[in-house]
C-alpha cells in the first residue's frame, strides 16, 4: 500500500515538475521572441474595439479598455516579469561579496581559523585528512592583532558593520522598503528591480557569511592553510565552489517572490510604467473592468499564478535533489 | 459568462451582512422612509466651516442653509435671505432675511445669526480653510433682525459665490456663543435635523417639519450608510439596500443601467480635463507647436474611454458653467493639420508627460494621448508621479512639459480664472491681457457685465491654448427607480434631497 501510493506520489510530482518546466520554458522562449509570436506591438491601441471577448477575430485573448492585443500584452509582458525575477541576480552577486567578507572578517580571530598558530598537527599528515579535525593538542595562542572598536559592533569589525547595516535592512517587511526605496527615487521598472535587489541582498550575505564560517573550520580548509596556501586561492578554490548548491537554490527560490514583490508593485503602479505591459499593471487595469471583461484579470492571473508556481515548483525540486547530493 | 455571478452572489451576500438595512414594506401605499444613501468614506467633521472635505458637505448641505444658493444651472438664487442689493461702488451689500426661519433647537433665525456666523469663519481661532474668501468683508452691521450688511474693503464679486457655499452655512448665534460642537453635533436651519453619527458606519438625519421652503423635504429622513468597499455599494444599490449610490467606474454604470429596477442619472462634473502644458519650454511655447497638440486629440474618444463619457469643451470653463462659451470648433479634431503643423518641429527627446499615479481616469486618458500624438509626430514619454510629488514638481515649479490633470470649478469663476496670464500658474502663460480682464471681472458686480469681461478671456484662452481643453466628464449616480426628484449639484459637489419623493417600490 505504502509502496503504491508513494509511486503515485513520486508520478504527480514528476508530472507537475514537467509541466512546470514546460511552461518556464514557454515564458522564456516568449520573452526571448516576443516580437515573432506576439500578433500587434503591445502598445497598438485599436480604439474602435476595446474589451473584445476572447477569440474575438484578430484577437485571440480579446483587447483591453484601450484596445490593445491582449495576448501581445502578456508575450511582451513577459520580458518584463523575467526582468523582475532577475533582480535576484544582483542581489546574489552583491550578497556573495559581502556576506565573504563578512564571514573572513568574523574568523579572524577566532582560532580555528587560524591553523598555522591555533592547531599543531601532531604526528604524521594523514592524520589531518580533509574531514578529520584534529584539535589536539593545542599550541600555545598566539593573539591577532585586536581591533579597537565600541562593544556594539563585537571585536571584529568589518563583520560587525557589515551585519549592523545588512540586519537593519532585514529588519523592515521587504515590500515596505521597496515601497520606501521606490517612493525616493521615482517610479519605474529599473528602480524597482534596483531596490528589489537591495532588499534580498542581506538575505544573500547572510547565508554566505555562516557558509563562510562553516566552510573556514572544515578539515580541508584547515589543511591546505597548513600547507600555507593564501587566502584567496582558499577562498576561490575552496570556499566559494563549495557554495555553489546551496546558493543556487536559495537563488532560485528569490525568484518568485522577486517577481510577486514587483508584479506587486506595478499593481500598485509604483512599478512598470503605462503603456508597458508589465503583468501587475495588466491586472491592475483588468480590475477596473472585472464585470465587464473578466477574462483580462483571468488570463493575467492565471498566466502569472503559473509562473509562480512553476518556479517554486522547480525550486523545491531542486532543492530535494542538490540536498540529496549534498 | 465567467464566474462572474458566482462573484456577485458572494458580494451581494458580503453586502446583506454588510448592509443592514430597514425592510423594505412589500406594496404599502406610500413609502414613507428614510432614503438610504452610499457614502464612500467617513466625513471628516460636520462642522462647515471647518473643513474642505467634499463628503462633509454631501451631509451637512441637508442640515444647514446658506443665504444665497447654487439652483441646479449654478446660478445663485435666493434662500434664507429673500433678496439683496449692492450699492453702486460695490462695497455695501444689503441682505433682506426670510422671516419666521427657526434653528433646529428652536431659536429664531435672525440677522444676529448671520453676524455670528460670518465672524466666526474669520476668526483666526476657528483656523477655517477658507477663511480668505471672507476677507473683503470689513463689518457686518444688523440694522434691524431681518436686515444684514456687509461693508467691503473692496468690490468683491465672487463674494455672493462665498456666501452660497457649504461653508458659509448658517449656524445659531446663541450656540457659537456658547462653544458647541459643531463638527459632531451639527445644528442649523436646514430641511433635516441631524440626529446621529455613527463613525465610519451611518449617519441619521430625520425631516425638519418646520422647514422654510413649502412642502419640503418630502421624505421622512435621510440614512447616509459609510460604505468604502466600491463592490458592497453597488451590490447594495442593486438589492434595494441604498437608493442613491454614486458611481466611480463605468463598468458599475453598465450594470445599473442593465438592472430593471435601477437607473443611472448622469450629470456634469464641475471638471474641466485638460492636458497642461508648460508654456516657458521650447517648442511648447509655440502656440503652431500647442496648436498641433491640440489638433491631434480626438477629445471625444478620450472622454468616453478614459472617462466615461462627457461634453467636449473648448476653453478653460466646465461645459455646465453659466459662464461657459463654446469653443470648440476652433481647433478641432484634425491629424492630418496636426502632423503638418509638428513636422516643422524636431524632438531630440520624447515631451514628458506627467501624470498624478492616484487617478485612474489620467493615466488612461495620459496613455491615449500618448499614441494620438505620437500618430501627429509627437513623440511623448508617460511618468506616473506620486501626488504630493505633481502638486510640488508640476503644480509649483512648473517641471514637466505636458500633464494630464482636471480643473475643479468652483461657484464663481474668479476661483478658476484667478491669476491665469500671469507667471504665477503652472502653465506659466504670460498674457497681461487677459490677467488684467480677470481682475477687472472681479470686482464688477451682476452677471451679464461679468460674462461679457469673462467671454473675452475665455476666448484669449480658447485661442493662445495653454491647454488642450479635453471636456467635462459626467458624473454618474446610481438611483433606484422609486426614487425621484435627485438633483445633484455639481458646483458644491453636493446633492440636493429636498425634492426627492420615494414612491413604492413596483412588484
Amino acid at each position: 500500500m505504502k509502496v503504491r501510493e508513494q509511486k503515485t506520489r513520486t508520478c504527480i510530482r514528476r508530472l507537475f515538475l514537467s509541466l512546470s518546466c514546460a511552461y518556464l520554458a514557454l515564458l522564456v522562449f516568449a520573452a526571448a521572441a516576443a516580437p515573432l509570436i506576439a500578433p500587434y506591438s503591445p502598445v497598438r491601441q485599436f480604439l474602435e474595439s476595446p474589451l473584445l471577448p476572447p477569440l474575438s477575430e484578430g484577437h485571440i485573448l480579446g483587447t483591453d479598455d484601450l484596445g490593445r492585443d491582449i495576448l501581445s500584452r502578456l508575450v511582451y509582458g513577459s520580458r518584463l516579469l523575467l526582468l523582475c525575477g532577475a533582480s535576484v541576480i544582483p542581489a546574489l552577486g552583491a550578497g556573495v561579496i559581502l556576506g565573504v567578507t563578512a564571514g573572513l572578517g568574523a574568523c579572524r580571530t577566532s582560532d580555528e581559523c587560524e591553523p598555522k598558530t591555533a592547531l599543531r598537527f601532531s604526528g604524521r599528515p594523514e592524520n589531518a585528512l580533509p574531514g578529520t579535525r584534529r584539535l589536539e593538542p593545542r599550541g600555545p595562542l598566539r593573539q591577532w592583532p585586536r581591533f579597537k572598536c565600541n562593544r556594539l559592533l563585537g571585536k571584529r569589525l568589518t563583520d560587525g558593520l557589515l551585519r549592523l547595516v545588512l540586519d537593519g535592512i532585514l529588519s523592515f517587511p521587504a515590500v515596505l522598503l521597496v515601497i520606501v526605496i521606490v517612493s525616493l527615487s521615482g517610479y519605474g521598472l529599473p528602480r524597482l528591480i534596483i531596490a528589489t535587489a537591495i532588499v534580498f541582498t542581506p538575505v544573500f550575505a547572510r547565508i554566505v557569511r555562516a557558509e563562510t564560517q562553516v566552510l573556514m573550520t572544515e578539515g580541508f580548509v584547515e589543511y591546505s592553510r597548513a600547507l600555507g596556501t593564501g587566502r584567496t586561492k582558499i577562498l576561490f578554490r575552496h570556499i566559494l565552489p563549495n557554495m555553489i548548491p546551496g546558493l543556487a537554490v536559495r537563488a532560485v527560490s528569490f525568484f518568485p517572490a522577486a517577481i510577486v514583490i514587483d508584479t506587486s508593485l506595478s499593481f500598485l503602479g509604483l512599478g512598470v510604467q503605462p503603456p508597458e505591459p508589465g503583468w501587475g499593471l495588466i491586472l491592475k487595469d483588468a480590475w477596473n473592468y472585472f464585470f465587464e471583461a473578466p477574462h483580462i484579470a483571468c488570463f493575467s492571473g492565471a498566466a502569472l499564478a503559473a509562473a509562480l508556481f512553476s518556479l517554486n515548483f522547480i525550486s523545491d525540486a531542486l532543492a530535494e535533489k542538490l540536498s540529496r547530493h549534498i | 459568462m465567467f464566474p462572474t455571478q458566482k462573484f456577485i452572489a458572494v458580494i451581494a451576500a458580503a453586502a446583506v451582512l454588510l448592509v443592514s438595512a430597514a425592510p423594505v414594506k412589500a406594496g404599502g401605499q406610500k413609502e414613507d422612509r428614510a432614503l438610504r444613501c452610499a457614502l464612500p468614506g467617513n466625513p471628516s467633521t460636520l462642522d462647515p466651516q471647518k473643513t474642505q472635505d467634499a463628503l462633509s458637505f454631501q451631509v451637512v448641505k441637508s442640515v444647514y442653509d446658506t443665504l444665497v444658493e447654487p439652483d441646479a444651472k449654478g446660478l445663485i438664487v435666493p434662500a434664507l435671505a429673500e433678496s439683496w442689493t449692492i450699492s453702486g461702488d460695490g462695497r455695501l451689500w444689503t441682505f433682506r432675511l426670510r422671516r419666521g426661519v427657526s434653528f433646529h433647537n428652536g431659536g429664531p433665525f435672525t440677522s444676529r445669526d448671520v453676524k455670528a456666523t460670518i465672524q466666526r469663519i474669520q476668526d483666526p481661532a476657528t483656523a477655517s480653510p477658507r477663511a480668505i474668501e471672507y476677507d473683503a468683508i470689513r463689518n457686518i452691521l444688523t440694522p434691524d433682525d431681518f436686515t444684514v450688511q456687509f461693508e467691503l474693503n473692496f468690490p468683491a464679486a465672487p463674494l455672493l459665490a462665498t456666501l452660497a457655499s457649504g461653508w458659509s452655512a448658517i449656524l445659531p448665534a446663541d450656540l457659537i456663543e456658547a462653544g458647541h460642537d459643531f463638527g459632531a453635533h451639527p445644528t442649523g436651519t436646514g430641511p433635516f435635523v441631524f440626529e446621529a453619527w455613527l463613525r465610519g458606519s451611518k449617519i441619521t438625519l430625520t425631516k425638519n417639519p418646520a422647514y422654510w421652503m413649502a412642502g419640503a423635504p418630502r421624505i421622512s429622513g435621510l440614512d447616509f450608510r459609510i460604505i468604502p468597499e466600491r463592490a458592497v455599494r453597488l451590490q447594495g444599490i442593486l438589492s434595494g439596500q441604498l437608493d442613491v449610490c454614486d458611481l466611480y467606474d463605468s463598468a458599475d454604470v453598465l450594470l445599473l443601467e442593465k438592472n430593471p429596477r435601477t437607473r443611472v442619472e448622469k450629470s456634469l462634473t464641475s471638471r474641466v480635463d485638460v492636458i497642461a502644458i508648460n508654456t516657458s519650454r521650447f517648442p511648447l511655447s509655440d502656440l503652431k507647436m500647442r496648436r498641433a497638440i491640440t489638433h491631434a486629440i480626438d477629445k471625444q474618444s478620450v472622454l468616453d474611454i478614459a472617462y466615461g463619457g462627457g461634453e467636449v469643451v473648448g476653453t478653460f470653463m466646465d461645459a455646465g458653467d453659466p459662464y461657459y462659451r463654446d469653443f470648440t470648433d476652433l481647433y478641432p479634431y484634425d491629424p492630418e493639420k496636426a502632423r503638418a503643423l509638428a513636422a516643422d518641429y524636431r524632438f531630440e527627446k520624447p515631451l514628458e508627460m506627467v501624470v498624478p499615479q492616484n487617478y485612474e481616469y489620467h493615466i488612461r486618458a495620459a496613455q491615449l494621448y500618448q499614441q494620438m500624438l505620437g500618430k501627429a509626430g509627437i513623440p511623448v514619454r508617460i511618468r506616473l508621479v506620486d501626488w504630493t510629488v505633481w502638486l510640488e514638481d508640476v503644480y509649483r515649479k512648473a517641471n514637466f512639459d505636458l500633464s494630464v490633470i482636471g480643473h475643479l470649478g468652483k461657484l464663481d469663476p474668479d476661483a478658476r480664472l484667478r491669476d491665469y496670464g500671469t507667471e504665477k500658474t503652472y502653465v506659466r502663460w504670460i498674457q497681461p491681457e487677459a490677467a488684467r480682464r480677470v481682475g477687472q471681472a472681479g470686482t464688477l458686480s451682476g452677471f451679464a457685465a461679468r460674462k461679457k469681461v469673462y467671454d473675452e478671456v475665455l476666448e484669449i484662452m480658447a485661442r493662445e491654448a495653454p491647454f488642450v481643453y479635453t471636456g467635462t466628464a459626467y458624473r454618474y449616480t446610481g438611483i433606484r427607480d422609486n426614487v425621484e426628484g435627485y438633483i445633484m449639484l455639481p458646483k458644491i459637489d453636493a446633492p440636493d434631497f429636498r425634492s426627492v419623493i420615494l414612491k413604492q417600490e413596483k412588484g
